[in-house]
């Protein structure tokens, strides 16, 4: 009896208890997040405090020669992050003699060190800081402590090691670079095609087109079309090549035939007219497009008889390229258009040109 | 370019990196420019529109609302920006935006990262008088 008396207290007493522990833990939480918004918001007075000191300075001295160095603002080590990403902003929108200055003045405050001890913070972006700070600084010393970063599995921090070594040396940095290209999926494009225009493509066009032609075919096409970006000459001279390697595989065949520059190379493409793929097809029919002349329209008018309606509208549109807008040449082609499909698409393609 | 040769003359900056924004307008003013920077494309839409011409704009490509592209369309629709020079401001790879904004009516272009030397230079040549023949 006792026992059954006792159960609903000890009950009572866990629920109070599990009630101040929860309390105690809400008020803790709160605590540290308000601990955490103070700390924050105190950064960012710091950060505004050296940005309306510093921006000033550091652009005068990127812009303006002078015989002396300029007298500079005393500058906690701790706050070296808050000046290094000022700096870092400056030097990426100047160039030439600016650069040598600034690079000057980093050395004086000592901006190399702390960039070496900021690699091996766990903060992404202050390592990030740090791979951009080496880079700018432009120190074979860094060499190994940027390189072995390379591989790193996060692609933002992977990519701007590949930026800092090509600013320090990118004719040693290209072979590193290109075997992480093919596998890193997610770095920037658009960046990347930058980092490689900087490289120069006198350093980096030899180790992109052995990359790409000893790449497995299957990882080929997403890059083909970013090669193209980078350097157009580069990507037919590749894209040739690819086509003659692997001239039976659809995907590449595909991608490939878009990058083609050369008009000579047209007569070694038509076969892909009777290619099984659609894409292939489709993809030729706009090659035809944009390097074929008038002896190219019989095959358009082909591939507008096409099964797949996309590779009918390619056709469609390469020969009005081809055509020009001459009304007596048009109604010549459309007289010669027995097919019915042919014959809408080609009404549709006037009709969508007419409406441009 | 003297200082009083330029102590009327009125630069727009249209451009949205704070920092490339600074720069520009230390550059500028260095050149005693009365420079006025904004940093979106529906402000300089509207500044277009409504406000006092100036004698040469830097326009950044990449903006947000409006891009420089749709900026120069404006700027050349309007009778009295028309004859307003504008330099492109592009990066190094995006050349072919400024052979797209060349065609749109752009005077010049320079692509960042970009020798502050260099574009005072290009202003200075955009902004110098037409030299007129002896008689």
């Amino acid at each position: 009896m006792a026992d059954v008396n006792a159960a609903p207290e000890l009950i009572v007493t866990l629920a109070w208890r599990s009630a101040e522990i929860a309390a105690a833990s809400s008020v803790l939480m709160l605590l540290v997040a308000l601990a955490i918004r103070q700390y924050l918001r105190h950064e960012e007075r710091v950060r505004a405090r050296i940005v309306k000191l510093w921006r000033p300075l550091l652009t005068r001295i990127a812009i303006e020669e002078t015989d002396e160095p300029p007298a500079l603002p005393r500058l906690a080590a701790r706050h070296r992050p808050f000046l290094m990403d000022e700096w870092n902003a400056l030097q990426d929108a100047v160039r030439g003699s600016s650069v040598e200055r600034l690079n000057a003045l980093a050395l004086r405050l000592g901006l190399d060190g702390a960039a070496r001890q900021l690699m091996d913070s766990r903060h992404v972006g202050k390592q990030i800081l740090a791979i951009r700070a080496l880079g700018h600084l432009r120190d074979p010393g860094a060499w190994s402590v940027l390189e072995a970063r390379l591989a790193a599995p996060n692609a933002l921090v992977s990519f701007y090691v590949a930026a800092a070594l090509v600013q320090i040396d990118a004719q040693r940095a290209m072979p590193g670079i290109m075997s992480q290209l093919a596998e890193r999926e997610s770095w920037p494009g658009e960046a990347m095609a930058r980092l490689i225009v900087d490289a120069g493509t006198q350093v980096a066009g030899e180790p992109i087109r052995v990359m790409m032609l000893s790449l497995p075919p299957a990882k080929v096409p997403p890059l083909l079309p970013w090669l193209a970006r980078v350097d157009s000459i580069l990507a037919n001279e590749v894209a040739v090549e690819l086509l003659r390697r692997h001239k039976d595989d659809i995907h590449v065949v595909a991608a490939a035939l878009l990058v083609v520059l050369e008009p000579q190379e047209l007569p070694g493409l038509l076969h892909f007219a009777t290619s099984a793929d659609a894409d292939v097809r489709k993809n030729l029919a706009q090659t035809l497009g944009r390097l074929g002349g008038p002896t190219e329209t019989g095959l358009l008018i082909q591939l507008m008889c096409d099964r797949v309606w996309w590779v009918r509208y390619r056709a469609g549109q390469s020969l009005l390229k081809l055509l020009g807008t001459d009304r007596l040449t048009l109604d010549t082609l459309r007289s010669q258009l027995s097919d019915p499909y042919s014959l809408d698409m080609f009404e549709h393609v006037c009709a969508e040109r007419a409406t441009a | 370019m003297t200082g009083e040769s330029n102590a009327q003359q009125r630069l727009l900056i249209i451009e949205d990196d704070v920092h490339m924004a600074y720069l520009l307008g230390y550059l500028a003013e260095r050149e005693h420019f009365l420079v006025e920077t904004i940093a979106d494309g529906r402000q300089a839409v509207q500044r277009i529109s409504a406000g006092p011409v100036v004698d040469l704009v830097l326009l950044d490509i990449m903006l947000p609302y409006a891009d420089g592209f749709e900026l120069l369309a404006c700027l050349r629709a309007n009778p009295e920006w028309q004859g307003v020079p504008v330099i492109i401001l592009t990066s190094k790879t995006r050349e072919h935006d400024a052979v797209r904004a060349l065609d749109l009516g752009a005077d010049d272009f320079l692509t960042k990262p970009f020798s502050p030397s260099e574009l005072v230079a290009r202003i200075r040549r955009r902004l110098r008088p037409p030299q007129v023949a002896p008689p």
